[in-house]
């Protein structure tokens, strides 16, 4: 099997190509660290390709970084690399790099449309005279050509020696080459008020995800929950000959589970849509440097500040996009990462704010997730106290701005929904089976086996405000994934529905309280197994641990705070 | 006492500065014979040629070079030399 490698520079559009060769659909972003790992796949019986991390030189410093290299170095049989057409030069170190492994290479030059648009263009004869490999431009050849192109091509080691006269050597392959110019929202950004364009800026992106979300939703939500509750009641209806336990389980489990999720899947989807546009667009890297003070103060890498938004839809993703940041920066990261709040919590917010604050309800949501955002400052900064002092230094890459395609967005998005369906149709369903079980099946002393197993941990609550059963059951079955806590309490109120039992489980003092340990415990177990894969059992546990006492003491003030002010106001 | 005014754009004109110095629009030559490792990488070393193009609310730079952008942070701005 030969196996090529793409590698080049971060954001050349190695994985462009590799999507044009592969026929896939990996992710692309314009910034660098889209792509965190190696990922390989076969194009024919006999012949891989791999799209790698990009990287700059071939001595690496952050894991991605590391994962490419060692990959050229103990695997790769050819090199394909993918140069940046309007900087070639900064490939120059690959090259020679490549040479002194002695891997054959060709080249594809991307980003044609931009030296278009300057009025430049590259030289690719004298790239191949420059380099001694073959090299052709991305966009010269269709994309059915292309395949056969990389895999018949002529793949020889490059015959440039000097590092320094191969950088000036590629440089002059771009012709009529323009001086770079600012656009006007970087020269706003970066200019003489540039804290306030900068500010302006945070709010402009945030405000769309809060818009979905206390906006939209409601009124997307509302139809969808009464279109489930439609299929219930025909079901209820044409049922009548079903056994009844079976009936009772369709019924309270698989519709009531799905009847409390099912109306977030559009607010989700648009939520994923817009973060990928920011991701696509070149605005998130212009959001790091937005963010820079924020991550410098709790002694991390500014360029954390992109899995700190990716947290907004999953946390997963987010500690996975971690590897392009330094491995010190990573894990002081991953600590505060799931204070940021993930769109699977969104329905449970939803559900208490439309119980407990009525019509101030989209500015609760807002409060909500701002709130999660002081919380991480907050304990960032605790653990900068405690923790070893290091100085971060940070260079982060800006890359013109791109207008996404409108398929990628919907692609990508559309894939989000669907992971999405698929969760409430396999994990959301057995917590709803397995909450309904328990809560059906009678112990001792007419006790449930919730409320036996749940009896055990809901002490642990009591000073909290909420040690009661079903609020401590709910909180367990969240650990599997967060939506199932409104799922399975969905399940237990049964006909009541959730508003009821909300309103007999939770005072306001101790719903704000649960809340809060909700929205600062320990991320769901997906999250937890790709932490552990990332950064090992022990930092793990270590995370777990801080989580867990983060959200016990916040809430436990929380509820002491709003218990002295309620007593206070009521004399 | 033209002489002298001459002496001291040319003094002025060749002294070293570190980038978070410069000011937009300027152009320096990195004189930093050491600069971080993570700095090197992306090509900002001894003799490479970048332009001021603003300044973050941080204090932080944004310099080109080589026709791409980096935000250089103000900590690390202030530890590299350059020669107008």
């Amino acid at each position: 099997m030969t196996k090529i490698a793409l590698c080049g520079n971060p954001n050349a559009g190695k994985t462009t190509v590799f999507n044009a060769l592969s026929g896939m659909n990996l992710r692309v972003g314009n910034y660098n660290g889209a792509t965190v790992s190696a990922f390989e796949k076969e194009v024919t019986k006999d012949t891989s390709i791999c799209d790698l991390p990009g990287v700059f030189s071939l001595s690496p410093d952050t894991p991605d970084e590391i994962s490419a290299c060692e990959y050229l170095e103990n695997q790769a049989d050819r090199a394909l690399v993918v140069v940046d057409g309007t900087s070639p030069e900064n490939s120059a170190p690959i090259f020679t790099a490549l040479r002194e492994m002695k891997i054959p290479a060709a080249a594809v030059v991307t980003m044609s449309d931009i030296l278009r648009r300057d009025g430049s263009s590259f030289d690719c004869e004298k790239a191949e005279k420059v380099l001694g490999i073959r090299v052709f431009m991305y966009e010269k050849i269709e994309k059915n050509q292309l395949k056969s192109f990389v895999l018949t091509s002529e793949y020889s080691v490059p015959s440039c020696e000097n590092e320094e006269k191969l950088h000036s050597d590629l440089a002059d392959c771009v012709k009529n080459r323009r001086e770079a110019k600012v656009c006007a929202i970087d020269r706003l950004l970066f200019g003489k008020h540039g804290n306030i364009a900068e500010f302006c800026l945070v709010i402009a992106v945030m405000l769309p995800i809060f818009l979905i979300y206390s906006v939209i939703s409601p009124l997307i939500s509302s139809f969808l929950e009464a279109l489930v509750d439609f299929l219930r009641q025909i079901f209820l209806s044409y049922s009548g000959g079903m056994p009844y336990l079976l009936r009772r389980f369709v019924s309270d489990a698989v519709f009531g589970g799905a009847l409390s999720v099912v109306g977030f899947i559009p607010p989700v989807m648009m939520v994923y849509a817009y973060l990928t546009f920011l991701e696509e667009s070149g605005i998130a890297p212009r959001l790091c440097v937005c963010f820079s003070p924020f991550t410098s103060a709790i002694g991390i890498s500014s360029r954390a500040a992109i899995p700190f938004m990716l947290g907004f839809g999953c946390t997963v993703p987010a500690i996975d996009s971690l590897r392009a940041v330094d491995e010190e920066s990573a894990k002081r990261a991953s600590y505060v990462l799931p204070f940021f709040q993930c769109s699977a919590k969104f329905p449970v917010y939803a559900a208490f704010a439309g119980v407990f604050f009525g019509r101030k309800f989209s500015l609760d949501v807002l409060l909500i997730y701002a709130c999660g955002v002081c919380f991480a400052l907050a304990f960032g900064l605790l653990l900068r106290l405690f923790g070893r002092q290091k100085r971060i230094c940070d260079v982060v890459e800006l890359p013109r701005y791109r207008m996404p395609s409108f398929s990628s967005v919907m692609r990508s998005s559309g894939e989000k929904c669907a992971d999405t369906v698929k969760k409430i149709a396999t994990v959301l369903l057995l917590i709803s089976a397995a909450a309904w079980v328990m809560n059906y099946v009678t112990v001792s002393d007419s006790k449930s086996l919730m409320q036996c197993v749940s009896g055990i941990v809901s002490p642990i609550f009591a000073p909290l405000g909420f040690g009661n059963d079903l609020s401590s059951a709910s909180l367990i079955a969240g650990v599997f994934a967060k939506e199932g806590v409104l799922t399975s309490l969905s399940v237990f109120s049964g006909e009541g529905g959730v508003k009821y039992v909300l309103r007999e489980l939770f005072s306001r003092a101790s719903a704000v309280s649960f809340l809060t340990f909700f929205a600062l415990y320990p991320p769901c177990v997906a999250s937890i197994t790709k932490m552990r894969a990332e950064f090992g059992g022990l930092h793990t546990v270590k995370c777990v641990m801080f989580q867990f006492a983060a959200a016990y003491v916040s809430s436990y003030f929380v509820y002491q705070i709003l218990n002295y002010l309620a007593i206070l106001f009521l004399r | 006492m033209g002489y002298n005014m001459d002496m001291t754009e040319i003094y002025f004109s060749m002294r070293k500065i570190f980038l978070s110095e410069l000011k937009v629009g300027e152009e320096a030559v990195v004189t930093e014979e050491n600069p971080p490792k993570y700095v090197q990488k992306y090509g900002i070393k001894q003799g490479v040629r970048v332009k001021l193009l603003g300044k973050t609310a941080s204090g932080g730079v944004i310099v080109c070079y080589s026709g791409k952008y980096f935000a250089i942070d103000k900590q690390l701005a202030e530890r590299i030399t350059a020669r107008l």
